[in-house]
């Protein structure tokens, strides 16, 4: 009886309030209202968006920059990083195995330089060079095992080698004669002393 | 919701902003439906709906992903905005006198005179009490939903129920016999 009585008063109360509703009857928002509105909000709104990718961004630098370093740093610390070093010594070692001097060969006639001694300095120094490294150049790296010295082959010329049956001559004679009738004569052996 | 080019544009991004012209788009009609239910008038409702747009907008993470936990988020942010301005201004007894009086008077139209009543009982109601009376009895929204609203649990939606029937048929049969 009384569930039914406050079941009556609910539905009763239930129409005056729609019956008296505040908003029914009212337009809702103008089309004007909710463009200000609108604008207003989104004008509000921070713009993290265009900025939200930098932090990440310099993170993921940094670690890939960070990972680089650490690669860089343990292949550069290890044990084949003392290589080049070893490449020059390498190159340096077969100096001693030289062949023993032959005899003074017969000397070709020079020709005549009116000039001073300095101009025919230049082949003087390199000819001996270049023909004490062309026989052991090969010897470094069965030697010592390593892998073949780019470094050392490419900053020698290509020497013209000479056959293998003919026996180079290992010393030179350079004469000089000035004009007042002096002479200068030069012995130049394969271990660059100068004999006279 | 009609097709238009803001809803699209709001449909196919994904940032913030794009976001919140979503949920705008989405939920403005009808928080501002609630809003004037809890409110006195017309001003202060559009007011009370741009102040939950803009807490949206100043703190974009705290509304929560999806359209119905988005809208439960703006409507308990537009809720705790009327309990906010309910206890800072002291509506409730300045607008229960003017109003009061406003009843006592003899008016013409009897639908302005029920309206006004029932706007009046309802101010005497707490904003939360209000709201669960709005949303259920004038919105049509299940005790269930308007739990998940609210976020409060159902047996508190009820007994907010309840407590504002008793409470409001007192004071709409006193209305009534006055008249």
């Amino acid at each position: 009886m009384s569930r039914n009585r406050s079941s009556e008063r609910d539905a009763r109360l239930r129409d005056l309030l729609r019956q008296g509703d505040p908003a029914s009857g009212e337009p809702g928002l103008s089309t004007e209202e909710i463009h200000a509105m609108r604008r207003a909000v989104l004008s509000a709104a921070p713009e993290r968006r265009r900025f939200g990718l930098l932090p990440a961004l310099a993170m993921g630098m940094a670690a890939a920059l960070a990972v680089l370093l650490a690669v860089a740093l343990w292949r550069g610390g290890g044990p084949q990083g003392v290589q080049p070093p070893e490449e020059k010594v390498a190159t340096v070692t077969p100096e001693p195995v030289r062949p023993p001097a032959p005899p003074v060969a017969a000397e070709p006639p020079a020709p005549e330089t009116p000039e001073d001694a300095a101009p025919p300095e230049e082949p003087v120094v390199k000819e001996p060079v270049r023909k004490r490294q062309a026989a052991p150049r090969a010897t470094p790296a069965l030697v010592l095992g390593e892998p073949e010295p780019p470094m050392a082959l490419a900053s020698v010329p290509e020497p013209s080698l000479p056959e293998p049956g003919l026996e180079e001559p290992r010393t030179r004679h350079i004469e000089f004669s000035t004009p007042g009738g002096t002479r200068v004569i030069w012995v130049l052996t394969g271990d660059e002393t100068l004999l006279k | 919701m009609s097709v238009t080019v803001e809803n699209i544009q709001s449909l196919t991004s994904t940032g913030p902003t794009e976001r919140l012209a979503r949920l705008f788009d989405e939920h403005r009609d009808r928080l501002f439906r609630l809003a004037r239910r809890l409110s006195s008038d017309r001003e202060e409702a559009r007011d009370l709906v741009q102040e939950t747009f803009l807490r949206a907008a100043r703190r974009p993470a705290a509304v929560p992903e999806g359209s119905q936990a988005g809208e439960a988020w703006l409507v308990r942010t537009l809720v705790n905005l009327c309990r906010d301005r309910y206890r800072r201004l002291g509506v409730r007894s300045r607008e229960r006198e003017r109003l009061v009086q406003e009843v006592e008077t003899p008016h013409p139209e009897e639908a302005a005179v029920a309206r006004a009543a029932v706007r009046a009982a309802l101010e005497r109601l707490s904003p939360r009490r209000r709201a669960v009376t709005v949303l259920h009895e004038l919105e049509g929204t299940p005790v269930r939903e308007v739990a998940r609203l609210l976020g409060i649990s159902e047996v508190t939606v009820r007994w907010h129920l309840l407590a504002a029937r008793r409470e409001l048929a007192s004071l709409l049969s006193v209305k009534e016999d006055r008249r």
